[in-house]
């Protein structure tokens, strides 16, 4: 790994990668935000370092699953934070990487300037936000 | 009146009331000793099975029971079965008569197979058939994976005869790890090793996700199955691999959102529902849910068979036929199919593209 770099690789989340919610199937969108992603990117803003995300080795994905992970993502860090944050690793399908930093990004930084929550379908732990830029951790609305 | 004798008439009063209640607990007891007994027999009687009225019915599947060459005749088929799940207090036995049907598909049997499964898991309801006489339509019968899901009338199950399949998903949940293995599975037919086929798991997980999404909570059972059948095509015999996947709900354009003014626009421009419905695999049309994010399961779909990581991709919902290959094949059906049937193909020429496209 190199040094300024943290990386999450989702096939060890899960080969299969499910539906957008948890109500929905397993390994969810709504799942890995909350159980991994949320915490690792956590930890990479706190190390100042790059949270690499690899996307490669999975089965596939619906388009469902990386909407709800990436825009939750955007919602509790903004897609400023985000994107100067992370690295996307894509080579199987490169058009999963231009879908989330062309199209996810932007249309949940709307959705956070408009403040629509995103939908949560189980009750999760308490999860990181920025706040006025001070990272809080709770479980939020 | 004196103290005492107050004393004594209330002892009196309270004495005679106990009396009264013993008594009254005893007719009571004695009673619902005897309804008890009423009861049971009268449950006991109406629980015995021969005491139901069945109703029969029978139904009769015609000569085309194809989805491509008369869809009409598999909805028709269908919709009557479907009339019989009319809340009625009776057992009815429902026959599907397939035995003249001499043009048969895997698409009309998947069809076949979500409404009988659906049925089944109504109270009241049995259904049982034959096969067709035809032997070349028995065989792709008895071949595409229905049976798996009979069982003859001694009780046992069939005998496999074929490597097709057909994976009932028939919940409110994708299933990511079966359909993704049963993909790998599938994969090793046309190159000899166990790949993953991200483009097809993509798209089973795009028709699921959107069933769920838009399927309605107040249905007894969300209904899908997804095929995969074998077959070798041409005078060169070169294998392909046809997936199907089968949706019982409401189908595409019942989900799809469309403004006010593109109505008027698109009534003006005397736009069919065919054009409707290939725009919306184009994300010219917003989702139900309205939100931002939404609308990218079906473009995806229609971009996977663009770059040709798929082929002869053909949708049927409510009442269009689309066929993405051959746009003139495409049209409009007169009977509302209730749900989604999509068709696709591939074989080592889409296996050789996708695997061009991916940096390795």
């Amino acid at each position: 790994m190199e040094p300024n770099k943290y990386k999450l690789i989702i096939a060890d989340y899960s080969e299969y990668p499910g539906p957008r919610y948890c109500i929905q199937g397993d390994h969810s969108g709504e799942d890995f935000y909350h159980t991994r992603l949320n915490g690792e990117f956590f930890i990479a803003l706190e190390n100042h370092m790059k949270l690499t995300i690899e996307l490669d080795g999975t089965a596939g994905f619906a388009s469902s699953f990386l909407d709800e992970a990436f825009g939750n993502l955007v919602f509790d860090f903004s897609s400023d934070t985000v994107k100067s944050n992370i690295i996307i690793i894509s080579n199987q399908e490169p058009d999963w990487k231009e879908m989330i930093m062309n199209n996810i990004i932007p249309d949940w930084e709307s959705r956070r300037k408009k403040k629509e929550t995103p939908k949560k379908t189980q009750e999760h732990n308490e999860w990181y936000r920025l706040e006025n830029g001070t990272l809080i951790k709770k479980v939020w609305d | 009146m004196s103290n005492k004798k107050l004393v004594k008439y209330e002892y009196l009063r309270r004495l005679s009331l106990e009396r009264r209640y013993r008594k009254s607990k005893e007719k009571r007891k004695q009673r619902n000793r005897g309804k008890k007994f009423q009861r049971t027999s009268y449950e006991t009687s109406t629980r015995e099975p021969t005491y139901q009225p069945v109703s029969e019915y029978t139904i009769h599947a015609g000569t085309t029971f194809s989805i491509f060459e008369d869809p009409e005749s598999v909805i028709k088929l269908v919709n009557e079965i479907d009339s019989y799940k009319k809340n009625d207090h009776r057992l009815r036995r429902i026959q599907i008569d397939l035995s003249d049907i001499t043009s048969i598909d895997i698409g009309a049997i998947t069809f076949l197979l979500a409404k009988v499964n659906e049925m089944n898991k109504i109270k009241r309801i049995q259904i049982w058939g034959n096969t067709p006489k035809d032997p070349k339509c028995q065989k792709v019968f008895s071949d595409s994976g229905f049976l798996d899901y009979m069982r003859e009338l001694s009780g046992h199950k069939f005998e496999r005869h074929s490597d097709n399949y057909l994976i009932s998903i028939g919940s409110d949940r994708t299933l990511n790890e079966k359909v993704g293995k049963s993909i790998q599975n599938a994969i090793k037919n046309l190159t000899s090793t166990r790949d993953h086929y991200p483009p097809v798991f993509s798209i089973v997980q795009e028709m699921c996700s959107n069933s769920v999404e838009h399927a309605n909570n107040d249905r007894i059972n969300k209904n899908w199955f997804f095929g995969i059948s074998f077959e070798k095509e041409g005078t060169e015999q070169t294998p392909v691999i046809i997936f199907t996947m089968t949706d019982v709900g409401y189908g595409i354009l019942k989900t799809i959102k469309r403004k006010f003014a593109t109505k008027i626009k698109e009534l003006m421009e005397n736009k069919s529902d065919y054009d409707i419905l290939h725009r919306a695999y184009q994300k010219q049309y917003q989702s139900k849910t309205e939100e931002i994010n939404r609308n990218r399961g079906l473009p995806r779909i229609f971009d996977m068979m663009e770059k040709s990581y798929i082929k002869d991709l053909k949708v049927i919902t409510n009442n269009v036929l689309l066929d993405f290959d051959h746009f003139d094949n495409s049209k409009m059906l007169t009977k509302n199919l209730p749900g989604t049937f999509y068709y696709w193909k591939i074989d080592l020429n889409c296996i050789e593209i996708w695997n061009q496209t991916s940096i390795n």
